[in-house]
């Protein structure tokens, strides 16, 4: 019953203005690794969910905005499509919830447990650098949607092995196959994110 | 609804109900008029609020979408209870007359009607037309409902589904669903974030802040250039936003107040996208 109130999720929320926008910030940087040491006492739920929901309507709005762009270059009829918002939702909030969820269980099994809220924080904060890259995605150029998804793709990527690799390390000699697993599942969401909104088909619609 | 035609009466309760109508035809006599708004300071759950934080967070209202108070009987009922014991329930129920307004039982439906479309009218004037120099913005809306947020989160999903050419049906559940979701996780947001705001008021101030929404997107169900949409809900939009910052601003941490209001301009502005790219 007490996980039903406001007052338990509370603790989560703690953070600042000035907090919420230096673990962007720290976001950005993938390098520096020290991501998870700074939010090690007051990882917050904030920045996860609202990072999430600002880059579903990013997504949605600015893919929609290249087909319409396609469309209308090409003299063709464009309808909205309402299910670019809805699966985009799905996409995102089922990727920052279950692929946390998952590395706790392999992590426990491993055991090097992390907190759960840790994981949730970091990989939400890591899916920060897609917004940017959506926006940067109205270019029509298909060579350049390409190149500034990787990029993003392995910038987030590599910000979450890194910060997670002082703690994989202590696993034994399966760390490098976790590490590899989550650096390719961030890749994959990073070609989803592409090939659902940013690859046109003018025609098929 | 009168309860001494269908129940056979205690003996007891007939001098009990002779002695509350002797006291509403007293009452009637000096208040002919139905004041616009319900008498607030009889409404229990709705405190006054003259410092910026004066709330304990966790208080969790009723909604009470109708202008007579249920509540109100309790203090009344406790007064005239000490008479008969039995019939404690009706005199309850009936005492809320004492309260309010006489005889909202068995007035016309106009005038019921006319009572809930009043506050709804004042207190869209409170929200969205604002006095930006009055002394207390937490004290607008003291009479919340939730009858104007539901016309006009209904009005706007039913425009943009006439204005959408397929998909209909799923277009009108997307927007009730983000609207009426994005509203509550505001609030939510709010509450977490520790500031000090009640949760079906602000429920109501989120939705009668959509208003300026509403009457962009019926502007723009009715104008097709594309130009003069974006120019509509881009105006209707600041509207919006500049109506529901006050409110939202006063009830947070100044240090938080970026966290708090980000993401109500967040859902305007996605609303705002929905309405133009509805074709």
């Amino acid at each position: 019953m007490q996980s039903f109130t406001v007052g338990a999720y509370k603790p989560y929320f703690d953070v600042d203005t000035a907090d919420v926008v230096e673990r962007i910030r720290d976001s950005l940087f993938p390098f520096k690794g020290n991501f998870t040491e700074k939010t090690a006492d007051n990882p917050d739920l904030y920045g996860p969910f609202w990072i999430c929901t600002t880059l579903i309507f990013v997504a949605a709005a600015i893919g929609t905005f290249v087909t319409y762009v396609a469309h209308k270059l090409q003299k063709k009829e464009w309808d909205y499509d309402i299910n670019l918002v809805t699966w985009s939702a799905g996409l995102f909030y089922g990727y920052v919830t279950f692929v946390p969820l998952g590395l706790y269980i392999i992590l426990k099994y491993f055991s090097v447990p992390s907190g759960l809220v840790q994981l949730w924080c970091l990989y939400g904060y890591s899916l920060f650098i897609f917004i940017p890259a959506s926006c940067l995605s109205i270019v029509a150029v298909e060579i350049f949607r390409w190149v500034i998804v990787g990029v993003a793709g392995s910038m987030s990527a590599t910000f979450v092995a890194l910060n997670l690799r002082s703690h994989i390390k202590s696993a034994g000699e399966r760390w490098f196959l976790i590490v590899a697993g989550i650096f390719l599942l961030q890749l994959a969401l990073a070609v989803v994110l592409k090939l659902y909104f940013f690859t046109i088909t003018v025609g098929t619609k | 609804m009168s309860y001494g035609d269908t129940i056979p009466l205690h003996p007891s309760s007939q001098s009990d109900i002779d002695e509350i109508e002797n006291l509403i035809n007293a009452g009637a006599h000096s208040a002919t008029v139905l004041p616009a708004r319900a008498p607030s300071p009889s409404r229990a759950s709705i405190p006054v609020s003259h410092s910026p934080f004066p709330l304990p967070p966790y208080q969790k209202m009723p909604p009470s979408s109708s202008p007579t108070p249920v509540v109100s009987s309790v203090p009344a009922a406790a007064a005239t209870t000490t008479t008969a014991p039995g019939g404690s329930s009706r005199i309850g129920i009936s005492t809320d007359a004492l309260e309010s307004p006489p005889d909202t039982l068995t007035e016309p439906v106009f005038d019921t009607v006319k009572r809930d479309l009043t506050r709804i009218v004042s207190n869209l004037k409170l929200v969205v037309f604002p006095n930006p120099y009055r002394e207390d913005p937490g004290r607008a809306l003291r009479d919340w409902d939730l009858w104007g947020p539901f016309f006009f989160i209904v009005f706007l999903g039913l425009t943009l589904s006439w204005s959408a050419s397929v998909k209909k049906s799923e277009v009108f559940a997307v927007a009730f669903a983000i609207l009426a979701a994005g509203a509550i996780i505001l609030t939510l947001n709010v509450l977490l974030l520790g500031g000090h705001i009640i949760f079906f008021q602000s429920l109501s101030l989120l939705g009668y802040c959509l208003f300026p929404l509403a009457v962009g997107a019926l502007v723009c169900m009715l104008e097709g250039n594309v130009i003069i949409k974006i120019v509509v809900v881009s105006m209707t939009l600041a509207w919006s936003c500049w109506a529901a910052y006050p409110f939202i601003s006063t009830a947070v941490n100044p240090r938080r107040k970026a966290l708090a209001l980000y993401p109500v301009f967040l859902m305007y502005i996605s609303v705002g996208f929905f309405i133009i790219a509805i074709d």
